[in-house]
C-alpha cells in the first residue's frame, strides 16, 4: 500500500430557505457521510483512513462527524440547538487505497444530488 | 541564539481517526486548569483545517499547519512556527497534534533546530482498539513506528473491542515498546487519563 493517502477537502456554506432543525440536519449529514463512505469503499476492504466533517452554525452550536469504520458508522460530537438558517460545512476525506480523483468525483456527484433533491437548500451560486 | 526559558513539548501521534484531537482537548483543558501557558499546533494533511477549528470552537488558541506533514514536508514550517511562537511569548507547553501518517521519531529529530531550550519532549501515541489489528496488517511500518517511539500509548475506543482483544493489543504494544506507559480509554471512561495527566503535571514541576 502507498505511504501517502489520497486527500480531498471541501468547504461549503449551507443556506436553507426555511430554517431546519438541528436534529434533522444532523441526521442528513450522518446519512450523507455513511453513503459517501460506502461508495468510496465499494471495491471492498473497508475504510483505511478517516472521513471527517465539521458543521459550524455560529449561533446554534457545532457538530464534529467522524467515520473510520462502516461497522461503527458515523460518530458525532457536539450539539445543535434550535433551527438553523446557515451553516458552514467542512469535509476532509483522507483514504488509502482510493485515488484522489475518485474521491473528488464521488463527493461532487453526491453533493450535486443533494442540491438537486433538496428544495430547501439554496444552490451556492444562486 | 537560544532564548532563556525552558518549554516542554507534547506530541500527539496516532493513525488517522484514532482520537488524537479528543484526547488532546482533554489534556489541554487539564493544563489550562493548572494555569499553564500553552500553544497548540495543529497539523493537518488536508488544505482545510477541521481539527483546528474544532479546538478553536472549544476556546483554545491554535496555530495551524496545513497541506503536509510536520515529520517530512512541513518540518521547516514546524520549526519556524515554534520559533515564532517563542519570540512572542514563553509558553510552558507546546502541544502538537501531528497528522495521522506522521512518524514521531521524524518530528523529534528536527527539534534540535529550535532557538528555544526544550526541557522535555513527550510523545503520546493514540491507537484505535477497534481497528488495531486491521491497521497493523495494512500499515505495519507506520503503526509500528508510532507505537515504538511513544512515551505514553493510549489504547482508545476500547468500547469497540472485547476486553480480551484489548488485553491482546496491550501485550502486542508492550512487546513493541517495553518502556512506554500504556493506558486505556473509551468514550465512557474519560477518567482513565488521570494517571497520564498526573504524570504530565509531574513533568511540569
Amino acid at each position: 500500500m502507498s505511504d501517502q493517502p489520497s486527500v480531498f477537502t471541501y468547504q461549503i456554506t449551507l443556506r436553507f430557505r426555511k430554517p431546519i432543525s438541528g436534529s434533522v440536519l444532523k441526521a442528513h449529514i450522518e446519512a450523507f457521510l455513511l453513503e459517501l463512505s460506502t461508495n468510496l469503499t465499494a471495491s471492498g476492504g473497508g475504510i483505511v483512513g478517516h472521513i471527517k466533517g465539521l458543521l459550524d452554525t455560529h449561533d446554534c452550536g457545532h457538530l464534529m462527524f467522524s467515520i473510520t469504520s462502516l461497522i461503527e458508522g458515523v460518530q458525532s460530537k457536539g450539539d445543535l440547538s434550535g433551527h438553523i438558517k446557515n451553516a458552514e460545512f467542512r469535509l476532509n476525506v483522507i483514504l488509502f487505497k482510493v485515488g484522489t480523483g475518485e474521491i473528488e468525483s464521488v463527493c461532487m456527484e453526491m453533493l450535486n444530488a443533494v442540491y438537486s433533491n433538496c428544495d430547501n437548500l439554496i444552490q451556492p451560486d444562486s | 541564539m537560544k532564548t532563556e526559558f525552558y518549554m516542554k513539548i507534547l506530541i500527539f501521534a496516532g493513525f488517522l481517526g484514532s482520537g488524537k484531537t479528543t484526547v488532546l482537548l482533554q489534556v489541554a483543558r487539564h493544563l489550562m486548569r493548572h494555569s499553564r501557558e500553552m500553544v497548540i499546533i495543529e497539523n493537518e494533511i488536508g488544505e482545510i483545517g477541521i481539527d483546528g477549528q474544532y479546538l478553536d470552537l472549544h476556546g483554545l488558541k491554535v496555530q495551524e499547519l496545513f497541506g503536509g506533514c510536520v515529520c517530512c514536508t512541513l518540518s521547516v514550517g514546524l520549526i519556524e512556527t515554534i520559533n515564532r511562537i517563542c519570540s512572542h511569548g514563553s509558553p510552558d507547553w507546546i502541544v502538537l497534534e501531528a497528522t495521522g501518517i506522521a512518524r514521531p521519531i521524524d518530528i523529534t529529530r528536527h527539534l534540535h533546530r529550535l532557538e528555544t531550550k526544550v526541557d522535555s519532549v513527550h510523545v503520546i501515541t493514540v491507537v484505535d482498539a477497534g481497528r488495531y489489528e486491521m491497521l497493523m496488517e495494512a500499515m505495519t511500518p507506520l503503526i509500528t513506528s508510532q507505537v515504538e517511539s511513544a512515551d505514553t500509548i493510549i489504547i482508545n475506543k476500547t468500547d469497540q473491542a472485547t476486553s480480551s482483544k484489548v488485553s491482546q493489543i496491550s501485550e502486542d504494544i508492550r512487546h513493541l515498546n517495553a518502556g512506554a506507559a500504556i493506558v486505556t480509554r473509551s468514550v465512557h471512561k474519560n477518567h482513565s487519563l488521570d494517571e497520564l495527566l498526573a504524570n504530565l503535571m509531574e513533568m511540569d514541576k
